[in-house]
């Protein structure tokens, strides 16, 4: 097996179970309810990072459905891998949500036409926006969480977010990973990655998001 | 502390991983200069005063922080002593990397001595990284043990600084700096992997690949810290979903206690 082939091997065996769970998507949208409005408690945050984990499943799910001309193999093959981390993240917090009583929103529905994503570079550039976007939300979001074991949930899968992000940037402009546009290089943060406040990120999914999510109500501090 | 324990975790490879490999040639000379290791086990290695400060306890986050400081004397000093090194690591993009990777470490300890001011322990007097420079495959080998440890050792304290009361929001910048460590992780391992190791950009199971197995496995208690081969999220067993324990292993990143880290990171201290 040539080194170049590690991800297509593994992602070869990994295709089945992933179109098994791509057929149970949710595609309920209710045009009656064309806003998702966030909880003002935890729950409200933990509902936003399952926002974000769909945007981005809906995202990967996208490219491995229709990949750019010029992705090499092993780019599609990691980027099913990317999909089926992000479908395991909604499963989960969906999972999570059930636990605390609320139902997993069913009308989640984005829209990435404003991308590019017919080339590898068009790809590449959403996916890296995507994932830096989703480290900074996870940075950001922590502090809301009251649960120490909720704020374990969401750090479980906010470094895998970060390797995914460092894994694009590099595909995109190899030595990226972790350049000075998300880790800061100078001044008081330098050594830090960015952190967002959910209504940055959520200015950000509303570009992409066909009903709105207004997280006005969700805890600022 | 069970050093021998250690040496002989630094010697395993998991049986599944090299039923995957190809290039087992590369993988063998790597283990075969890895063997080095046990040249440490012969070397009297004092386990330093900031190893014990560490493991004092943590009854604030000041504690945590000088623990994440500790690691990160440790991790910005491995670097340094790498780059220092004349051949050890390929110029150019490799170079380039590790040189970003160090720059961040300092800006780490610049940082968290920062915020401890008066109450940050003194660097230690200096680490012994044994066989760690002895080749550029045995290099990448200990920075990938020592940044999956730091994600998992920040991933292990969110809760505590959490519990603390989040003063002076130290949960953000230790998640700040979590996911950095990741990013870091993520790319080493990429360069593993064009140096011959078969492995992704995140955790198998919990395959070391002829890094440390310890980082791998499970912490203290396991229920709490579970090996990141676990499959259980959020009291469900993933696997039923119709993925496969690598997939979902991949997925998410276990936190590690800190008596496990220091158990990990102890031996290459010097007092």
């Amino acid at each position: 097996m040539q080194r170049r082939s590690f991800f297509q091997v593994a992602g070869a065996a990994a295709a089945t179970s992933a179109l098994l769970l791509a057929g149970c998507k949710d595609d309920n949208v209710t045009p009656s309810e064309p806003t998702l409005t966030l909880g003002n408690d935890e729950k409200g945050v933990l509902s936003y990072a399952y926002v974000l984990e769909q945007m981005e499943a809906s995202f990967y799910q996208k490219v491995v459905a229709t990949p750019p001309a010029d992705f090499s193999a092993e780019e599609k093959a990691i980027f099913q891998q990317l999909y089926e981390h992000e479908v395991l993240h909604r499963e989960y917090l969906g999972e999570v949500l059930t636990s605390v009583g609320i139902t997993p929103p069913t009308n989640l529905e984005f829209d990435f036409s404003s991308f590019t994503l017919t080339t590898r570079a068009g790809v590449l550039d959403a996916a890296q926006q995507l994932e830096d976007l989703g480290v900074a939300a996870y940075n950001g979001a922590a502090k809301l969480i009251t649960t120490s074991l909720y704020l374990t949930a969401l750090a479980k899968i906010s470094s895998v977010e970060a390797r995914h992000a460092a894994l694009v940037r590099d595909l995109r402009q190899p030595g990226s990973f972790a350049a000075a546009d998300v880790v800061a290089a100078s001044g008081e943060l330098a050594g830090l990655d960015d952190s967002k406040t959910p209504l940055q990120v959520l200015e950000v999914v509303n570009k992409y998001s066909v009903i709105k999510i207004a997280g006005a109500d969700l805890p600022k501090a | 502390m069970n050093l021998f324990h250690i040496l002989s975790e630094l010697e395993k490879v998991e049986p599944e991983t090299m039923a995957k490999l190809n290039s087992r040639r590369d993988i063998f000379s790597t283990l075969a200069s890895m063997g080095k290791k046990a040249a440490l086990a012969a070397a009297p290695i004092a386990i330093g005063s900031a190893f014990n400060k560490a493991l004092a306890g943590t009854k604030d986050v000041f504690d945590v922080f000088n623990y994440a400081l500790l690691l990160e004397y440790l991790e910005e000093d491995f670097y340094a002593q790498a780059l220092a090194k004349a051949g050890l690591i390929p110029t150019g993009a490799p170079t380039s990397a590790i040189q970003l990777i160090k720059k961040h470490e300092t800006a780490h300890v610049t940082l968290l001595k920062g915020a401890l001011g008066a109450k940050a322990n003194p660097r230690p007097k200096g680490f012994d990284f044994g066989p760690a420079f002895d080749t550029y495959a045995n290099f990448l080998a200990y920075a990938q043990s020592l940044e999956d440890t730091g994600v998992r050792a920040y991933k292990g304290k969110a809760g505590e600084i959490k519990e603390a009361g989040n003063p002076n929001n130290y949960l953000t910048v230790a998640l700040q700096i979590h996911s950095v460590e990741a990013r870091h992780a993520s790319h080493i391992r990429a360069m593993r992997r064009a140096n011959g190791v078969m492995q992704a950009n995140w955790i198998t199971n919990a395959e070391a690949n002829g890094a440390v197995a310890a980082v791998y496995g499970a912490g203290k208690p396991a229920t709490t810290f579970p090996s990141e081969a676990n499959v259980m999220q959020a009291g469900v067993d993933l696997t039923t979903l119709g993925y496969t324990k690598e997939q979902v292993s991949e997925a998410f990143d276990e936190g590690l206690d800190q008596e496990t880290v220091v158990g990990i990171a102890g031996p290459f201290i010097m007092s």
